[in-house]
C-alpha cells in the first residue's frame, strides 16, 4: 500500500514514507526487532497532517474483504439460541428466586444507606440500617453469607437493633418511633415477627435507644425527654413496667444510650448533656448519677459481670466506673474524635469501642490500655460488636457510614 | 422580612424623642465608652470588689441603675454576661469596622440569650445607656430578604430593582409582583436560606446554603424535589439547583475531631497535676467574638418530629437520588442529634472564606 502512494507525493515526503515501507520489509527480521518499536513512533511523528489525512482516505478507499452483517449474524448465531433456564431454587436469604450458585441479586443490594447499629446472637448477626429491611447475617459460615432478610421492617429505616443474650430474641427501634420485637424460630433458624410494642403508654417517637435482658422478657428504653422505659415484652400486652425519671418529669436530657446488665440488676443509660445514670432494678430506684464526661454519652455498657459501666462520647475519652460504689475507676484515652460505640468482650477483658473518624480499639481492661486499632474507612462507624465466641479466636465486626459490615479475627491470645 | 430598615429607622426616630442624641457619635467616642465601662468592670475585679457596671434596665427607667455579677441572683449574673458579650462584639465590630446583625448576635450564644428578642431589647438598651443611636454601635436590625450583585428583577409595573452594589443589599420585593428576573452576566446565584423562597431562575446554577436542621433541609426538600407547593405551580423549568451545604460532612469535618491539646479533659476526669491542665486552662482565657460562639446545639423534640415527618415524605420520592441523599443526611442528623445554623459556619461575622473554598469546589465539579 506504502508503494502505490509514492508517486503521489512530493519528494521531501517520500523519504519519511520509504522509511515507513522499510519498516514493513525488515520486521520480519528478528534481531532488529528492539531497534524497530524504537522507530515507529519516529516516523508516525515525522507524517506530516497532510499526509495523516490522505493516509486515512486511502485506507478507507482499498478494497477490504468484507463479510456481509447478516452474515456474520448467521455464523455467531449458530446453535445459540436461547435455551429454557432451569437451574434455579430458592434463595434462603430473602426467598426470591435465584439461580443456583449464583449470588441473589436481590440481596447483593444489601443495605444502600448507612448501617446504624448491629446485634449478634451466637449464630447470627442483625443489621439495621436507613432502608427499611433488616438483614440477617450467618456468622457460623466464615463468608458471612445473608441468611433472611426481613423487608418493610421499618418503613423510615431503623436506628437500633438489639438482642436478648439467650439469642431467641431481637428487638429493633425506628426513625418513625415503633419498637418492633422478633422471635427466633428454633426449629427453622428464622427470624419472625413477634409483635409490636404499642399501646397507650407508648407516645410517637419516644423510644430512642433500646436494650433486652438477658432472657428478652424485658425491653428497656430511652426517650427524648431523658426518662427510662422498661417494658414487659414476654408478655402479650407487652405493658409498662417502670419509668425512670431523670432530672424533674419531663426535662430530662435526651437518652442517647441504654444497657441493661446480664444479670438484670441494673439499667445504665447515657444523656445528652453528658449524664450517666445506674439505676438498681430491684428497687426501682436511681442508684448512681456519674457526670463526669460533660459531653453527650452516646454509649454506655455494663461489663458481663456486672462490675463495671464503660460510657463514652463526644468527649473522645472511655470513662469507666464501678457499679458497687459508683466510684470512677480509670479512663481509657486515645480516640480522636467522638465515640459511637461501645461492646464489652464475652469475658469482661476487652472492651471494643468505635469512632466517627473510623477507628475502631480494643481495649485491655486490665491494663487500661489500647491494644489494638483499625479502620477500613475513615467514614463514621455507628456500631462496633464482638461476636460470640465460637473459635479459638474472638471475633468482631463494625459497620457504619461506608455501608458495610467488617469482620476482624482478633488475634488476643499471644 | 418582617423587618425592614425603615421599620427599625422609625424606632429609633421614637429613641431620638424619649433622649435626644447627637447624631452622629464618632467610632472612636462609642469605643472610648466602651472600654471606660469594661475599665470599670476590670478595677472591680482588681480591687476584689463585686463586678458591676452601670445600665438602664428599662427604657421608662430615667435613672441607670448597676447590674452586679454574679448579683442577688442567676438572672442578673446572666444578663451581666449578656452585656458583657454584646459589648464586647459591638467593641470588636467597631474596631475592625463591620457590621453586626442582632440575629448574629443572637447566634454568637443562642444558649445564653434563649430568645432572639432578649439580644434585640439588650442591644437596644445598650445604646440607651451609651447615648448612642444603635447604628453607632455597628448593629444593625437583622437583614431578610434582601440581594446583592449584578441582578435585576422587573416587577409588573414595569419598574426594574437592582443591580444591587454594595455591601446592605437590596430588599427583595414581594414574589407577587416580580415578572422577570435578569441575570444579565451572573455566572452563578447563591442563596442563603433562613426561610422558603420560591423563584425561577432557568439560566445559571443556583447554590443553596441553608441551615443544618429539619427546616433547612425542608427547604432543600422543597427546592429539589419540587415536591408540595412546586408541583401545584406551574415551574416552567426546574433551575438548576446545588446544595452548597450545611451538610453532616461540614460538621463531621470540624466539630467531631478532637484537638487533644486544645479540649480541656473534663473537670471531675482531669488527673490531678498534669500540666496540659493548666496550659488548656490558659488557651481558653483569650476569648475572642470567634471564641465565644455556640458551636453546635441539641435537636429539640419538635426538630425530631420534623425530621420524621420530612422523612415520612421523601418515601414517595424514594427512587430519587436527591431525596435518597436528604433521607441520609436527616437519618445522620437524628444519630448524630445536633444541628447547626448557617452561622456556625462563620468566623466572627466572617463566611466569605468558607465560601470561597466550597464555591470553588463546586464550580470546578460542574
Amino acid at each position: 500500500m506504502a508503494t502505490a502512494l509514492l508517486p503521489r507525493l512530493s519528494s521531501p515526503l517520500a523519504f519519511s514514507v520509504s522509511r515507513w515501507a522499510n519498516f514493513y520489509t525488515t520486521q520480519y527480521t528478528h534481531k532488529f526487532l528492539p531497534s524497530l518499536s524504537i522507530a515507529i513512533p519516529g516516523v508516525t511523528i515525522n507524517l506530516p497532517g497532510l499526509l495523516g489525512d490522505i493516509w486515512e482516505s486511502v485506507l478507507r478507499a482499498v478494497p477490504k474483504n468484507k463479510v456481509s452483517h447478516s452474515k456474520k449474524r448467521s455464523r455467531q448465531m449458530a446453535g445459540k439460541a436461547l435455551k429454557d433456564v432451569n437451574h434455579l431454587c430458592k434463595c434462603p436469604g430473602c426467598g426470591e428466586v435465584k439461580r443456583t450458585h449464583r449470588l441473589c441479586q436481590n440481596c447483593l443490594e444489601a443495605h444502600i444507606t448507612d448501617i446504624f447499629s448491629l446485634a449478634a446472637t451466637p449464630r447470627t448477626l442483625i443489621s439495621a440500617s436507613g432502608s427499611s429491611t433488616l438483614h440477617v447475617h450467618d456468622t457460623t459460615d466464615p463468608s458471612f453469607p445473608l441468611r433472611q432478610s426481613i423487608p418493610n421492617a421499618h418503613k423510615l429505616g431503623c436506628h437500633h437493633v438489639c438482642t436478648s443474650r439467650n439469642g431467641l430474641y431481637a428487638a429493633s427501634a425506628g426513625f418513625g418511633g415503633e419498637v418492633k420485637i422478633w422471635e427466633l424460630n428454633k426449629e427453622t433458624g428464622d427470624w419472625n415477627s413477634g409483635g409490636e410494642v404499642t399501646g397507650p403508654t407508648v407516645k410517637p417517637g419516644e423510644v430512642w435507644a433500646i436494650a433486652l435482658s438477658e432472657d428478652g422478657g424485658y425491653l428497656a428504653s430511652t426517650t427524648s425527654d431523658g426518662r427510662i422505659n422498661v417494658w414487659d415484652v414476654a408478655d402479650q400486652s407487652k405493658a409498662k413496667i417502670r419509668e425512670y425519671e431523670t432530672g424533674s418529669a419531663g426535662s430530662g436530657s435526651f437518652g442517647m444510650c441504654v444497657d441493661l446488665s446480664r444479670d438484670g440488676k441494673f439499667t445504665a443509660s447515657g444523656h445528652q448533656n453528658g449524664s450517666v445514670y445506674v439505676f438498681n432494678n430491684d428497687t426501682g430506684r436511681i442508684l448512681y448519677s456519674l457526670s463526669g464526661l460533660a459531653k453527650p454519652v452516646r454509649a454506655v455498657a455494663i461489663s458481663p459481670a456486672g462490675s463495671r459501666v464503660a460510657a463514652a462520647g463526644d468527649a473522645g475519652i472511655i470513662a469507666i466506673y464501678d457499679t458497687k460504689h459508683g466510684e470512677h475507676v480509670g479512663n481509657l484515652t486515645g480516640h480522636s474524635s467522638w465515640i459511637t460505640s461501645l461492646d464489652w468482650s464475652d469475658t469482661g477483658e476487652y472492651l471494643l469501642s468505635g469512632s466517627m473518624d473510623g477507628k475502631v480499639k480494643v481495649w485491655s481492661i486490665e491494663r487500661g490500655v489500647c491494644v489494638a486499632t483499625h479502620s477500613e474507612t475513615d467514614k463514621a462507624l455507628w456500631a462496633v460488636r464482638w461476636l460470640p465466641k465460637t473459635g479459638r479466636s474472638e471475633m468482631f465486626c463494625t459497620a457504619g457510614a461506608n455501608r458495610s459490615i467488617s469482620f476482624y479475627r482478633e488475634a488476643t491470645g499471644s | 422580612m418582617d423587618e425592614t430598615t425603615a421599620g427599625s429607622r422609625s424606632r429609633d426616630g421614637r429613641q431620638v424623642i424619649i433622649r435626644p442624641v447627637t447624631a452622629t457619635t464618632s467610632a472612636g467616642t462609642v469605643v472610648a465608652r466602651i472600654e471606660s465601662i469594661l475599665k470599670d468592670v476590670l478595677d472591680c475585679l482588681a480591687e476584689g470588689r463585686e463586678l458591676s457596671m452601670n445600665f438602664v434596665l428599662n427604657r421608662s427607667g430615667s435613672s441607670p441603675q448597676k447590674v452586679h455579677f454574679p448579683g442577688r441572683n442567676a438572672l442578673e449574673a446572666t444578663k451581666f454576661a449578656r452585656i458583657l458579650l454584646i459589648l464586647q462584639l459591638a467593641h470588636d465590630a467597631l474596631v475592625s469596622g463591620t457590621v453586626l446583625t442582632k440575629r448574629h448576635i443572637f447566634y454568637q450564644h443562642q444558649g445564653l440569650f434563649s430568645k432572639q428578642r432578649t439580644a434585640d431589647e439588650l442591644v437596644d438598651n445598650l445604646a440607651f445607656a451609651l447615648n448612642v443611636q444603635r447604628d453607632d454601635l455597628n448593629i444593625v436590625a437583622s437583614s431578610k430578604g434582601v440581594f446583592s450583585g449584578p441582578l435585576c428583577i422587573c416587577l409588573h409595573e414595569d419598574t426594574v430593582i437592582g443591580p444591587a452594589i454594595g455591601d446592605a443589599g437590596t430588599p427583595l420585593p414581594a414574589t407577587g409582583s416580580i415578572k422577570t428576573i435578569d441575570c444579565g452576566s451572573t455566572k452563578w446565584i447563591l442563596v442563603v436560606e433562613k426561610d422558603l423562597v420560591r423563584f425561577n431562575c432557568p439560566q445559571v446554577p443556583v447554590f443553596v446554603l441553608a441551615d443544618y436542621d429539619p427546616d433547612g433541609l425542608n427547604i432543600l426538600r422543597c427546592y429539589r424535589l419540587k415536591s408540595d407547593i412546586m408541583s401545584r405551580e406551574r415551574s416552567p423549568t426546574a433551575p438548576d439547583i446545588r446544595w452548597l451545604g450545611i451538610r453532616s460532612q461540614d460538621l463531621l469535618e470540624l466539630e467531631t475531631r478532637l484537638d487533644q491539646s486544645a479540649t480541656p479533659l473534663p473537670i471531675d476526669l482531669q488527673p490531678p497535676n498534669s500540666p496540659s491542665s493548666q496550659q488548656s486552662a490558659s488557651s481558653r482565657t483569650s476569648i475572642s467574638a470567634t471564641e465565644c460562639r455556640e458551636p453546635i446545639s441539641p435537636l429539640s423534640v419538635r426538630d425530631r418530629k420534623l425530621a420524621v415527618g420530612i422523612l415520612d415524605k421523601l418515601r414517595e420520592a424514594r427512587d430519587d437520588p436527591d431525596a435518597t441523599e436528604l433521607q441520609r443526611e436527616l437519618q445522620v442528623m437524628l444519630m448524630m442529634s445536633i444541628k447547626a445554623e448557617i452561622q456556625w459556619l462563620d468566623e466572627a461575622g466572617n463566611l466569605t472564606e468558607w465560601l470561597d473554598v466550597k464555591l470553588g469546589q463546586m464550580l470546578l465539579e460542574s
